[in-house]
């Protein structure tokens, strides 16, 4: 990266038409074709090697800017210049096919994402994920639940070797008490080393261990970038 | 080449692995994917053999039901190929989504590959009432239905693309293109084989079903008809061409997937 900024947003704004879906009986036709407007003028600058966290209450816009960002939508109006190399926006933590094992599932991955000279990557699952390899080698969806979230964030977060900017959209939502906390951990390391990343979470406790800044979106436009306490405690107002 | 290999023992270790997934969730697993059509095998058999000795179009029918089956079910399959919203996270890397469509298309094609050499034994042991072929010659009809079977799985796999899509934006289409394609696999043989006095009925049957060029392939080294209806390729080259200028082209197809899930 030549800049200081990973991303840099100017004015942006991003609006969509909803989508009518046609089936016999139409369903969405309340909302068919309306303009739908989700971020305002976006003026936003993030800095090398920072996490960013991005709060605000459901349907402010938090994904929406991950996604612009990410270059899965394009906005209706201003600018964005990317100077990151290699980005990753990592929506929900994924699997190819629940009957297989872990390990097989691995290898499916490996071949979808044109990794397949990475003989470390199991031991990668198994230091994410902590489980053993006999765990790995059950079918996923023989296990119990919690334990099927730790091999996708594992399966998914494997595969965020090579790339300098990270994005997480509502990725941590699983688990045990110990294992978000490891998860957290590991996952502040591999950034530190990765580069930067930007992260939209619930969870405050997420934002607070986790991200050096935190941008609060309502209603399509940015409140306040600023440290995680300050930016919490004015959410906090501002829902309740 | 070696770019063409690596991808091609990429899509065959994807279309492995569902297998695998597949097996494991039934008792008889991955049986049931041959059941269907080695009961179509069972009752052409029958018909073409034993009630009605008419070997030589016995042959062509059943080999020709067996292709279309791959065809039937993976487009069945396709109506719900981009249900799974993990698909995001690939969307961005090269080739991943085109792997994926393709395994699941040669998933559904390997049945026909493994059954095509037992439809040619059982020909020479059932239908040889009107002709004989030598052991030769039903090597060398093996070796002309596996070309027909790749031919129609890249057929399917194009046309394919143009379903999943279609199906995810007009939500009826899931209903209609399983009983659609039930219908044709079951009419097929009479579709296939159907003559009228009539030339223009024949020929709107010919040129409008767009799997009638599996039968006349077929008719044309098995039947020895050298009369090969070109018209029978007609809608199904503009069914490709349409399929591949709108969504293949410039991997349009990505875009327009991406928009259906993240618009969701």
């Amino acid at each position: 990266m030549n800049s200081e900024y990973s991303v840099e947003l100017e004015n942006c704004s991003f609006s969509y038409k909803t989508r009518p879906k046609f089936s016999l009986k139409r369903t969405t036709s309340i909302n068919d074709n309306v303009e739908q407007s989700v971020l305002k003028n976006i003026d936003l600058k993030l800095e090398n090697n920072k996490i960013y966290g991005v709060i605000g209450k459901n349907g402010s816009g938090k994904s929406t800017l991950l996604r612009l960002i990410f270059d899965y939508y394009q906005p209706s109006s201003g600018f964005i210049r990317r100077n990151f190399n290699s980005g990753k926006l990592l929506d929900i933590p994924n699997t190819y096919q629940d009957d297989l094992n872990s390990i097989d599932n691995l290898e499916a991955l490996k071949i979808l994402e044109n990794d397949r000279n990475s003989p470390n990557k199991l031991e990668r699952v198994k230091e994410i994920s902590r489980l053993t390899t006999e765990e790995l080698q059950v079918p996923i969806s023989h296990l119990s639940k919690g334990t099927q979230s730790k091999v996708r964030f594992g399966l998914t977060l494997a595969f965020i070797e090579n790339i300098d900017f990270l994005g997480l959209d509502e990725f941590f939502n699983f688990g045990d008490l110990e294992f978000q906390e490891n998860a957290v951990e590991f996952l502040k390391n591999e950034i530190d080393n990765l580069g930067s990343a930007i992260i939209t979470s619930h969870s405050n406790s997420l934002i607070e261990r986790l991200c050096d800044l935190v941008i609060l979106i309502h209603e399509g436009e940015v409140v306040e970038i600023d440290e995680s306490s300050e930016v919490l405690r004015k959410y906090k107002k501002l829902i309740l | 080449m070696m770019k063409i290999l690596n991808y091609t023992s990429d899509v065959f270790k994807l279309a492995n692995f569902q297998y695998k997934a597949e097996h494991r969730k039934k008792f008889f697993g991955i049986l049931w994917k041959y059941l269907n059509p080695v009961i179509f095998m069972g009752i052409y058999t029958l018909i073409f053999s034993a009630i009605q000795q008419d070997g030589n179009r016995g042959f062509v029918i059943t080999m020709g039901i067996l292709i279309f089956s791959g065809i039937t079910n993976s487009m069945n399959g396709a109506t719900e190929w981009i249900y799974n919203h993990a698909l995001i996270n690939f969307i961005t890397v090269r080739h991943a989504l085109l792997k994926l469509f393709l395994s699941k298309v040669l998933f559904n094609f390997l049945p026909v590959f493994y059954l095509l050499p037992v439809i040619v034994i059982v020909q020479l042991f059932f239908f040889n009432y009107d002709f004989k072929f030598t052991i030769s010659e039903s090597i060398k009809i093996l070796i002309f239905a596996y070309l027909v079977n790749t031919l129609c799985m890249i057929y399917t796999f194009i046309i394919c693309i143009p379903t999943t899509i279609l199906s995810k934006q007009f939500i009826d289409l899931q209903d209609l293109i399983p009983h659609v394609l039930r219908v044709t696999l079951y009419l097929s043989p009479i579709l296939w084989v159907a003559e009228s006095s009539n030339i223009y009925i024949d020929t709107f049957i010919k040129t409008a079903n767009p799997f009638y060029f599996i039968f006349d392939l077929l008719n044309f080294v098995i039947d020895k008809d050298y009369s090969l209806n070109l018209i029978s390729f007609i809608i199904p080259s503009l069914i490709m061409f349409i399929s591949y200028y709108f969504f293949l082209h410039n991997s349009k197809y990505i875009s327009k997937i991406r928009d259906l899930i993240l618009y969701e």
